[in-house]
């Protein structure tokens, strides 16, 4: 076994000659006795050692809560990334969960018939799951496929079976829809009653056993239809004019009465529907019912009986609509930023809500609730603090509880600026959920600082005991001694042993500070060693001002490693990001200090960003260079000092970008020109490679991670002959499908479907290498590291999944072969490279079968390079899966021959093994895989990695295991205690001989 | 007897092979050393001790090479371009180059 290892270490490039190595072999193979050993996959008491799992559900769009009945007291929120939850209201925690996928937008969240919770996704699929457990009762799909599609609870029984049913409005369509199972009652259709009508609104009308549906008939007119409940029949439709040059925009049913508001938001239509045979309509100007108008109104919906809210830029009025005469007036007005919460029934008479609005700072919130008739009565008011970073409160959700004295209580369930979620009772934060980091963007990794001298004595004293009972406890497991109380003990030492979640840089470089960027551009440092949270920053750059649009976070790129001369100072992280939607929008930049976690500096550009191009250049700081490419095609150096200026100008003329279109099929090259202006630089077109758009459109593209550390250009055979890997890293990595919409499984034929895969110079545009494979079809997943590269593909043919491996190997470099010329160092193989060199490339390359889709590839990465490669595959069951690089090697032949085993090289197969333990999530799922990042520690054997989705999941793996260190359960106390005793055995033998001989001269 | 155990050692690496091995060219050396003190009884100035003492050496340098011929076979000898180059590391990149699909 251990030798093996040393075969395959020395493959990878270690020297394998000389005396030398005889004595390192024999220490090995003594080691080796004394060594444990090493195993591929987790034993079940490891699990938690050095990974964790952490579970999110996103930013929350919909609550209901579930507080009657005995059960456990529960709230069900659903989710902007389509996750439907149900989260105990007392922790916090997730009861159960599902995430719906990608395309399945939760459009509403009811729980119907007391023990379902009924979602509508994607606008047709209406599920009931069932409350305790969260298991899926039925489930139907509806014909209605628009966006904006309602669901309402009737409080009336449709088919009389003593449950209340279900309406779904969308598209024209009425459904009624049985709460018990799921079954369709009836549908009405309403695009038939009259030409253009287009339901937007509906009330109910309970005791009337009605519905009204409200639209705009065209530009001018206004409907309303009529439904019976029971049947579905339409019994009436009336229209009304519009005033002349009314422009339509919202429209809204409060109670009887219909409100409608312009374009401009300077007038409201109004009038009541239910009764009478005509609907007159009555235009009010919004200035008559509040003076200081200022900015565009918007008309929000409160479900409260005769009162909506008009919402502008600096207020939010209520006003009042009287149910016989639809005649308008103000009841209250509040000052932005407000959040005003759903209604919530306390009797049949009484209705509250709930208002939050910020105090002098931003984490000091009022929280009132209001009852809704008169708006005066205020019955709880509690001035809370909220927890730093959070920004602006966005929703809140209200309910109820009895008190003891039957009087009601308040809780308050709020989503704030940063996606997370709290729960507010009795004027404090009960629980707070950070579901912000649901929706990573992008992730890095950062070293913590360097310990300092100081540690307090008892510190240590407390360790050393902790770490004596610790060896103590794996001695007597280890001699197996221990009880099950021992083997309890040990494992909760072992879990929480304190060392991995210090906050200073370890020897092995295993603890680091994992930065992550979120969606609601919040940045996150999470420690790796338990993955709590070390600071968090809603960065002010990206917060929106007064209903700007929101600015949009982009990237996260290294600003500052500190090594080196500057150890003591922080790592900075530079976030890139947007100000407002669209790529056109300018970029905005801000510098984030890592170890504090405060902003150190921002700036807002003038020019979009399109391309960021970090430079391997440093300055004195320590700061690395970055261009920015504008939509002039410009670039922009940062940062703006005199220093990188000089530094950069040496370097221009080697610098080059590239640009892929994927809309056009096209990929430019680019170099830096003339010097414009400050830090400006023009740039000129080099080369475009056009792929042909009637048979070839962009699939994927793959470039080498700029961190990639690779030991050796060299690979030495097993018969002693060198292969020199093609080291270029300004390579981009192309695929090409079909063009076409089927791009699913089972849609297209395989005679019209292929696969071109290139290999270009990414400095002169050069095609390196073009292969193509026929029918197969994307979506195409690829990973391009060292030389070689990997893509998965379906192949339509053998109706299987292929993964391609493809080598590049330099032939210019191997001309040199005498030994001697390589003694005395006159070759060409240390010679810098430059693309403008003639390439003389050769191609190994093999397929495989592999049986399972793909959502994400990457690789891991060690910090020398020294270790062999492990693929880290993503699953489409939301699992990462560890594939040695040795199973992809195109050297692979049905009959190796002894030099190629002794190699490593495997016999070939048609497919790639996966076995259950190569999964490095084990028994967890990450739901909606998005990335997988990995890191080196300082030690080389083993590679960090943290993958994320809904969930994050952070974990160690050593592809060639751990070869350089012990393992954790190495038993330090044994080998003292051989030690001593061998040293005693000595001792006790010496002296014994000494006595026989002496008895021996005796005789 | 050197030549049968390094024949019944094989020519992979291991514990015995290697053994082996050091022992067939440390013997030589060791002779070499003291190839004066082998010679001493004899040195009474009667006796031509040189083509002895030469054939001496000769043999035991011959067992020398023996030794090393099975290094070889061993594969531990650099006599390959691969032993000069398998840590050679990768060379520097003249140009740059960034990019990729537009943000």
């Amino acid at each position: 076994m251990r030798m093996q290892i040393m075969m395959r270490l020395s493959r990878d490039g270690a020297p394998a000659f000389g005396l030398l190595l005889l004595l390192v072999l024999s220490m090995l193979m003594l080691l080796g006795c004394i060594w444990p050993q090493p195993c591929n996959a987790l034993y079940e008491d490891q699990v938690g050692m050095w990974d964790w799992y952490q579970q999110y559900i996103g930013k929350v769009t919909h609550a209901v809560f579930q507080t009657q009945g005995t059960g456990r007291k529960r709230v069900l929120v659903a989710t902007d990334e389509n996750v439907i939850a149900s989260l105990n209201l007392r922790k916090g925690e997730i009861l159960w969960r599902h995430a719906l996928g990608e395309t399945e937008s939760i459009n509403a969240l009811e729980i119907a018939a007391g023990k379902y919770a009924v979602t509508l996704s994607a606008g047709c699929n209406l599920r009931a799951w069932n409350l305790p457990d969260g298991t899926l009762i039925w489930e139907t799909h509806l014909q209605t496929a628009a966006s904006a599609v309602k669901l309402l609870i009737l409080s009336t029984d449709i088919n009389n079976d003593r449950t209340n049913d279900l309406l779904v409005v969308g598209g024209g369509l009425v459904q009624a829809i049985s709460s018990v199972d799921g079954r369709l009652l009836w549908t009405a259709d309403l695009a038939d009653v009259g030409g253009g009508f287009l339901p937007q609104e509906t009330s109910v009308a309970d005791k009337e056993h009605k519905l009204y549906a409200l639209g705009f008939v065209g530009s001018s007119k206004l409907g309303v239809a009529e439904i019976d409940l029971s049947t579905g029949a339409k019994t009436q439709y009336k229209e009304a004019e519009l005033p002349e040059g009314f422009p339509i925009s919202d429209l809204l049913a409060v109670g009887e009465s219909v409100v409608a508001l312009d374009l401009a938001g300077s007038s409201i239509v109004s009038g009541t529907f239910t009764g009478k045979e005509k609907i007159t309509l009555e235009l009010t100007p919004v200035s008559s019912i509040y003076h200081d108008v200022s900015g565009n109104a918007q008309l929000l919906s409160l479900k409260a009986r005769g009162v909506f809210v008009i919402s502008f830029k600096d207020e939010v009025i209520v006003v009042g609509v009287d149910s016989e005469t639809g005649k308008l007036d103000l009841v209250e007005k509040f000052n932005q930023p407000i959040a005003i919460s759903n209604t919530l029934a306390l009797s049949d008479e009484k209705q509250a809500i709930a208002l939050v609005q910020h105090m002098d700072s931003d984490q000091t919130i009022l929280l009132r609730v209001i009852i809704t008739d008169g708006w005066k009565d205020e019955i709880a008011k509690d001035v809370i603090k909220l927890e730093p970073q959070r920004g602006l409160l966005q929703t809140i959700f209200l309910n109820s509880y009895t008190r003891t004295d039957k009087s009601h209580g308040f809780r308050a369930l709020v989503v704030a600026e940063d996606d997370s979620l709290s729960l507010l009772q009795q004027g404090e934060v009960v629980w707070s959920r950070e579901d912000g980091l649901a929706s990573i963007l992008d992730a890095r990794m950062a070293e913590l600082p360097l310990e300092r001298a100081g540690v307090s004595v008892a510190q240590v004293e407390h360790s050393l005991e902790e770490w004596l009972k610790g060896h103590v406890l794996r001695l007597k497991s280890t001699l197996m001694l221990a009880s099950a109380e021992d083997v309890v003990a040990l494992q909760a030492v072992r879990l929480k042993n304190a060392e991995k979640t210090k906050m200073t840089r370890d020897h092995n470089g295993f603890r680091k500070l994992i930065i992550l960027l979120t969606k609601s551009g919040k940045l996150f440092a999470l420690h790796s060693g338990d993955g709590h949270v070390v600071w968090s920053l809603l960065i002010p750059a990206l917060r929106s001002e007064h209903r700007t649009p929101k600015p949009e976070p982009v990237k996260l790129l290294p600003w500052r490693k500190p090594h080196q001369h500057a150890l003591d100072d922080s790592p900075v992280f530079l976030v890139v990001g947007r100000l407002g939607p669209g790529p056109n929008a300018p970029g905005v930049l801000s510098w984030v200090d890592a170890y504090s976690g405060r902003e150190l500096h921002s700036l807002k550009l003038t020019y979009p960003i399109k391309q960021v191009l970090p430079l391997p250049i440093l300055d004195s700081l320590e700061q690395r260079l970055h261009l920015f490419v504008d939509g002039e095609t410009n670039v922009h150096l940062f940062p703006n000092t005199a220093e990188s200026l000089s530094l950069f100008n040496n370097q221009s003329q080697n610098v080059y970008f590239y640009d892929v279109n994927k809309d056009e099929g096209v990929i430019k090259g680019f170099r830096i020109t003339d010097h414009i202006e400050d830090f400006v630089f023009s740039t000129r077109l080099l080369w475009s490679v056009v792929f042909p758009s009637d048979s070839e459109a962009i699939a994927t593209t793959a470039t080498r991670n700029s961190d990639e550390v690779v030991h050796t250009q060299a690979k030495v055979l097993g018969d002693r002959n060198v292969l020199f890997k093609y080291l270029n890293k300004n390579i981009v990595f192309v695929t090409t499908v079909a063009p076409g919409p089927s791009s699913k499984v089972g849609l297209a034929a395989p005679e019209d479907s292929w696969l071109v895969a290139y290999l270009i110079d990414t400095i002169t545009g050069q095609v390196l290498h073009r292969v193509t494979h026929q029918d197969v079809q994307g979506p195409v997943h690829a990973v391009l590291s060292e030389n070689w590269v990997i893509y998965h593909y379906f192949n339509l043919r053998a109706h299987r999944y292929e993964l391609t491996v493809m080598e590049f190997y330099d032939n210019s470099r191997a001309e040199t072969k005498g030994v001697l010329q390589y003694i005395i160092g006159r070759h060409n193989a240390s010679a810098p490279f430059s693309s403008y060199t003639y390439p003389n490339i050769d191609v190994k390359s093999q397929s495989y079968f592999f049986t399972s889709s793909v959502k994400k590839m990457a690789v891991t990465m060690t910090a020398r390079g020294i270790t062999s490669r492990q693929l880290l595959i993503g699953t489409n069951c939301d699992q990462v899966l560890a594939l040695d690089k040795r199973f992809l090697d195109p050297r692979r032949s049905i009959n190796p021959t002894a030099m190629e085993r002794e190699e490593g090289i495997l016999p070939l197969t048609d497919g790639l093994p996966i076995y259950p333990q190569s999964y490095v999530t084990h028994s967890y799922r990450l739901e909606g895989l998005r990335g997988i990042l990995s890191v080196p520690a300082r030690l080389e054997s083993p590679s960090l990695v943290f993958a994320y989705g809904l969930d994050l999941f952070y974990t160690r793996l050593a592809p060639s295991r751990t070869y350089d260190s012990l393992t954790e359960d190495f038993s330090y106390a044994l080998l003292l205690i051989t030690m001593i005793v061998l040293v005693v055995a000595i001792g006790v033998s010496w002296v014994m001989s000494k006595r026989k001989e002496l008895a021996d001269k005796w005789k | 007897m050197m030549g049968f155990m390094m024949w019944m050692a094989g020519s992979t690496v291991h514990l015995f092979s290697i053994g082996i091995t050091i022992s067939a060219l440390w013997q030589p050396i060791s002779a070499l050393q003291g190839v004066s003190k082998v010679f001493e009884p004899y040195q009474d100035g009667r006796t031509d001790i040189l083509l002895p003492k030469l054939a001496y050496i000769a043999m035991n340098v011959a067992g020398l090479l023996l030794g090393l011929w099975k290094l070889n076979t061993l594969g531990l000898l650099p006599t390959h371009a691969s032993d000069w180059v398998s840590s050679l590391p990768p060379p520097q990149m003249v140009e740059f180059s960034g990019g990729g699909i537009p943000l």
